[in-house]
């Protein structure tokens, strides 16, 4: 019964996940080559919604994108761009 | 008893360690603003607060619980950080309280941070990233997650972890060495026996216990991140009977997060498989009138849940576009042999509307074995 029910939950899944990857094609840009906006926008909404630059000062979100780098086990390259980023969108 | 000591002791040497460093904070920062205000250490405050109510329709209705958790965050130099969190809770009239966690991270290259203290549980996704009540999707805890649950939620040691980019890909790690769990033998709480007891900040024995998770997250784009994680430990008093017990517990999770554009919004997908295996002991018997009857069983359980939530963020209506949808699925299941053995499941369905994007109004209805249950829930960050 439980069987049934999680198989038929993991085809609807892995068919949503193959449909997007699909999507993406083959415009596969490395993680190295993406820009701050772009890793903001990607990986933030992975656990929540995207806070919007302007909430924070620079300050709290030096504070902030170090507890998100150890929580979140993000990259350092990663937590830079995005921070910078951030920075000069906190206008 | 033990518990509360163990928790005292901790609450004071933190008090003690934060005073040092609010001390030394306060001294950072005078002489730091002596260097033309640019000081580096920095302090937050955050944290957030839930108040939930919860009818059967029937002859429940619960306005009851309020749930208050204050954050510390901070960071007196580049690669140093320390982060606390305190949770309170006015459950049916009683106040829990509890430290979240309270860990420092010493930042030591790009690729490795190092972490000592009472830090969330790396096992799985649930506890780590997912249960604060403003970044859960739904009011509740899937079964058998959260505190007490099958599957560690916080450890109280020292841990290794990092994140690195390979090619279009990227991995995130931690191993960690912490007390670990213990072996609940059902002599105080009788029916628990065979359970494990959580968060111990004293040991019971001299081993160690030992774990880590890996994450994969193959797309450059972030969306998929496939998790392994393990746990391995002694769980028996020592010089007791059960000091040869041993548990092993994994968990394999999953995230998918992606607008999707033929669906004008975003597709939220996570899920986890804790599985707990407990090595064969005898426990007194609950049932036998004498309370001398052993009785003898293998504790394997295991919980799954799963949960797929869809939010039209891509409309162009403001209004609709705050609206989210949620389905959870999840199941207990007991071992064989045990007492009350009774696998349950549960289903939840929930509309949430999200005010701004650290606050949300979740509405649930909620089917647990037979029973039904709904509930309303405000959730912020702040
Ligand atoms: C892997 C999951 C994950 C990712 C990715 C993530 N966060 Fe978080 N974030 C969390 C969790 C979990 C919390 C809640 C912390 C707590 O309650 O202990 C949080 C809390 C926050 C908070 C509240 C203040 C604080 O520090 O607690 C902000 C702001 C925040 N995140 C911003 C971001 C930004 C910006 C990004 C993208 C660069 C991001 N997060 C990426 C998991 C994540």
């Amino acid at each position: 019964m439980y069987m049934k029910k999680i198989i038929i939950t993991s085809l609807m899944i892995g068919l949503i996940i193959a449909s997007s990857v699909l999507q993406q094609g083959c415009t596969v840009t490395k993680i190295t080559e993406r820009g701050g906006a772009q890793l903001w926008s990607e990986n933030c909404t992975r656990c929540h919604s995207t806070p919007p630059p302007n909430v924070y000062s620079d300050e709290q979100w030096d504070v902030i994108s170090t507890h998100m780098r150890v929580r979140a086990a993000m990259t350092n390259d990663e937590t830079e761009k995005i921070i910078e980023f951030i920075k000069s969108a906190n206008k | 008893m033990k518990k509360i000591i163990s928790l005292l002791l901790i609450v004071t040497s933190i008090n003690i360690a934060t005073a040092q460093q609010y001390n030394n904070a306060a001294k950072d920062s005078m002489q730091a603003q002596q260097k033309s205000n640019s000081s580096l250490s920095r302090f937050l405050l955050t944290g957030y607060t839930a108040l939930t109510v919860e009818t059967d329709g029937k002859e429940k209705f619960n306005m009851g619980q309020v749930q208050f958790s204050p954050i510390l965050l901070w960071k007196p130099s580049k690669n140093i950080f320390f982060e606390a969190e305190l949770e309170t809770e006015l459950n049916a009239g009683a106040l829990d309280i509890g430290l979240e966690y309270a860990d420092i991270s010493y930042i030591i290259n790009k690729y490795i941070t190092l972490r000592a203290g009472k830090f969330l549980a790396p096992f799985g996704i649930y506890q780590d990233r997912l249960h604060a009540s403003w970044i859960n999707k739904l009011p509740t805890a899937p079964l058998g997650f959260g505190h007490d649950g099958v599957g560690t939620s916080s450890e109280i040691g020292i841990a290794l972890s990092g994140g690195i980019p390979i090619g279009p890909s990227k991995i995130n790690y931690i191993i960690y060495a912490s007390n670990g769990p213990q072996l609940n033998t059902g002599k105080e709480e009788p029916g628990e026996e065979g359970m494990l007891m959580y968060e111990n900040a004293l040991d019971n024995n001299f081993n160690k216990a030992v774990g880590g998770r890996l994450g994969i997250l193959p797309f450059s784009n972030s969306s998929l991140e496939l998790g392994g994680s393990v746990q391995y430990a002694k769980v028996g008093d020592k010089a007791s009977d059960y000091d040869k017990v041993t548990s092993l517990m994994y968990s394999f999770d999953l995230s998918f997060t992606q607008q999707v554009g033929f669906l004008k919004g975003m597709i939220d997908v996570k899920a986890q498989m804790n599985g707990l295996n407990v090595s064969k002991a005898d426990y007194i018997d609950p049932y036998d009138s004498t309370g001398t009857g052993l009785y003898t069983y293998d504790n394997k359980r295991s919980i799954i849940f799963g949960q797929v939530a869809y939010r039209p963020s891509m409309l162009k209506i403001k209004v609709l576009k705050n609206f989210e949808g949620v389905f959870r699925y999840s199941i207990l299941n007991l071992p064989e042999g045990v007492k009350e053995n009774e696998d349950v499941s549960q289903i939840a369905l929930g509309l949430n509307y999200w005010i701004t994007w650290r606050s949300v109004i979740k509405f649930a209805y909620q089917k647990t074995g037979g029973k039904e249950n709904y509930l309303l829930q405000f959730a912020t960050s702040f």
